[in-house]
């Protein structure tokens, strides 16, 4: 049953200005969440905003699960007002997961900005359920500037090795996370020995699935987008199949996609 | 009081109780079998099909307004070959009324499709989708006159083995009008209402926020005008009407019968609450015997028709 009424946020952490992690209290998501899940919450009682709002899953242990987003708008708006105690109704969990890699292959995370929890739960569950060495996942981890550090808490605390770029060239690698991609990775991999799997804004993955396509990288991209449904009946989170006049539902058919499966 | 009785029976056909699913908000009813007891359900309208797959607009494709949305799909199907192959099959296999939307580009396309759902079981009804353009003759839509209407509804019954629910636009000066030429040319009942004509800018890019410019308005937004679009038509027809727009529990289901409508569709609603429809019919059941009434078609039209609400007919001003 997709139908969780009453999930209880259990913990808050203001991790930016705009950006909250938030736990919540509910077995039946959380004992069945895999990576690239997502749910779709309900973030007021009454129409305003009228749809759910969609969020991937930061982590789930069985009893608790997590989420991290960014303030852009009404709905995270109220959503970043709740405290422990607060109840909501949740559907999920939704959507399909990451292919897992290969024995030999190296798992490389290309994290956008607030993309970033998809591929935190994907780590963690490599590590912890699949029993895959940490050395063989590298987290790229691309941000606007210094400031926006304490959100890779999670992801640094896993003890893999994270690299990271701003835009501003604060911290790490000067340029966006494709450009640190491209020039480190890209040229020196041998093709058969890595898979990327990222989240993020709309350019960032179209821009890494060039690359990724252009080196001939198995590259898997968790997408994102406005889902008024997020059950597949709307067909409004269309996005285009490559090389076909036709459009797959982010919500049913991903969010997760391969990079030569779509047009972004 | 025992358990009020639910079912109604329109054109032949019972149903369950009078909650049916709107077209377009539903896909061909796999989706929702795996989420809500389908067998709950009055009945199912299917996404409109068309004689040809179409892939629908590049996205965006919808947009969230004031208690509502906007959407401009572009009646995306899979076609009525693949229809009839692949979604037949399943929606056979559901404890429900299957209604089956047909859309439809010109004369002919509307009569291929209806005619290659003649050879076809399963299917309870056909609901007729005119809010579409006449792109073979002059790209107005089906919906938009009395005669248009009307040419469309005769030749589609026909030619049809099942009965015929013509679904009427909003967008018209007169939607009584346009009703009664429908009943005219023959259909069985009609559902009403399709989205509202809408659009929505960007005020920093300047540009629209639908790649189509325009969309349809549909959820709790336009319930007002829906109920007084089904309370001009219920007093112009004698068949039986199917209410829409903006339904989002069981006291709207009972709103909409009480103006005249026989059965109701949930649309936008199932976005929001995907049970909505299974929570409306247990609702229906407490609804009724708060108010004492022990068959839901007692409902049907209770606030009475236009004599009766004023007594004598005066001329007013519309608002005022
Ligand atoms: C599968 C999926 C998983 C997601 N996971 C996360 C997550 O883990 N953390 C997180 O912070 N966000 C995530 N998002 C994005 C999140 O859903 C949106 O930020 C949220 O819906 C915005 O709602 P709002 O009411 O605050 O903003 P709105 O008022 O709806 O919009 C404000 C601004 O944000 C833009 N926007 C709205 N929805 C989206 C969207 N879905 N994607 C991109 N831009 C959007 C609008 O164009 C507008 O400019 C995810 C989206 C999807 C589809
Ligand atoms: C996303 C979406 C897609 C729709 N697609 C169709 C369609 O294919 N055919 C049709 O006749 N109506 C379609 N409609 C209109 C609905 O069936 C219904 O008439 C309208 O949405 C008003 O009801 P509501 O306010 O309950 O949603 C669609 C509506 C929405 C929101
Ligand atoms: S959000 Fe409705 S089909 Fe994907």
């Amino acid at each position: 049953m997709i139908f969780n009424p009453r999930v209880k946020v259990v913990e808050k952490n203001q991790l930016l200005p705009d950006m909250v992690h938030l736990k919540f209290e509910g077995e039946n998501l959380a004992s069945r969440a895999v990576p690239a899940n997502f749910v779709q919450i309900k973030v007021a009682r009454g129409l305003d905003p009228i749809f759910r709002r969609p969020m991937s899953i930061h982590y789930a242990d069985g009893k608790t699960f997590e989420m991290v987003f960014r303030t852009v708008g009404k709905g995270t708006q109220i959503l970043s007002k709740a405290e422990p105690g607060k109840e909501f109704d949740c559907i999920g969990p939704l959507g399909n997961s990451f292919r897992l890699p290969e024995n030999n292959e190296k798992a490389v995370m290309v994290a956008g900005g607030v993309g970033f929890p998809p591929l935190y739960f994907f780590s963690r569950f490599l590590i912890e359920k699949h029993n895959f060495p940490k050395d063989n996942i590298i987290f790229l981890f691309g941000m606007k500037t210094v400031a926006e550090k304490p959100m890779a808490g999670d992801v640094l605390s896993l003890g893999i090795p994270v690299e990271f770029s701003t835009d501003d060239g604060s911290y790490g690698f000067h340029g966006f996370v494709t450009d640190l991609f491209e020039a480190h990775f890209a040229k020196n991999m041998r093709q058969e020995k890595i898979r990327i799997y990222s989240c993020g804004p709309n350019p960032m993955m179209k821009r890494l699935s060039q690359i990724a396509l252009s080196f001939k990288l198995p590259c898997q991209l968790s997408l994102e987008g406005a889902m008024p449904c997020g059950v597949g009946t709307c067909l409004g989170c269309a996005v285009k199949k490559r090389g076909e006049n036709d459009y797959y539902r982010v919500c049913q058919d991903g969010p997760v996609f391969n990079a030569e499966e779509v047009e972004l | 009081m025992s358990i009020a009785n639910l079912s109604i029976e329109i054109c032949g056909i019972k149903f369950r109780n009078p909650i049916l699913t709107a077209s377009g908000t539903f896909g061909y009813g796999e989706e929702f079998d795996k989420i809500i007891d389908l067998s709950k359900l009055g009945g199912i309208v299917t996404k409109s099909i068309t004689k040809h797959p179409r892939p629908g607009h590049p996205p965006p494709r919808t947009h969230e307004t004031s208690a509502g949305m906007l959407n401009a799909i572009g009646l995306a199907n899979v076609g009525v070959d693949r229809f009839i192959e692949e979604k037949i099959p399943f929606l056979k296999t559901l404890d429900t009324r299957i209604i089956v939307n047909v859309a439809g580009f010109s004369m002919e396309e509307y009569t291929y499709t209806v005619e290659r759902l003649n050879d076809t079981d399963g299917i309870d009804m056909l609901e007729i989708n005119i809010s579409c353009p006449n792109v073979g003759a002059d790209g107005l839509e089906f919906s938009s006159s009395a005669k248009r209407a009307h040419e469309l509804t005769s030749e589609l019954k026909k030619i049809s083995r099942h009965p015929l629910m013509i679904k009427l636009s909003p967008n018209v000066t007169s939607i009584a009008e346009i009703a009664k030429a429908a009943e005219e040319g023959g259909a069985d009942c009609l559902s009403l209402i399709n989205t509202l004509v809408g659009m929505g800018v960007n005020h920093y890019t300047f540009k629209p926020i639908l790649t189509n410019i325009t969309g349809g308005l549909s959820g709790p937004a336009i319930k007002p005008v829906a109920l007084a679009k089904i309370w001009q038509v219920y007093n112009a027809v004698n068949i039986p009407l199917v209410g829409i727009g903006g339904i989002m529990d069981h006291l709207d289901v009972a709103e909409f019968m009480i103006v005249g409508a026989s059965l109701v569709q949930f649309g936008t609603a199932n976005f929001v609450n995907p049970d909505c429809t299974v929570k409306a019919a247990e609702g229906l059941v407490d609804y009724l015997k708060q108010v004492d009434i022990s068959d839901i078609s007692e409902l049907i039209g209770k606030m009475g028709g236009t004599y009766e609400i004023q007594g004598k007919n005066f001329p007013a001003c519309q608002g005022t």
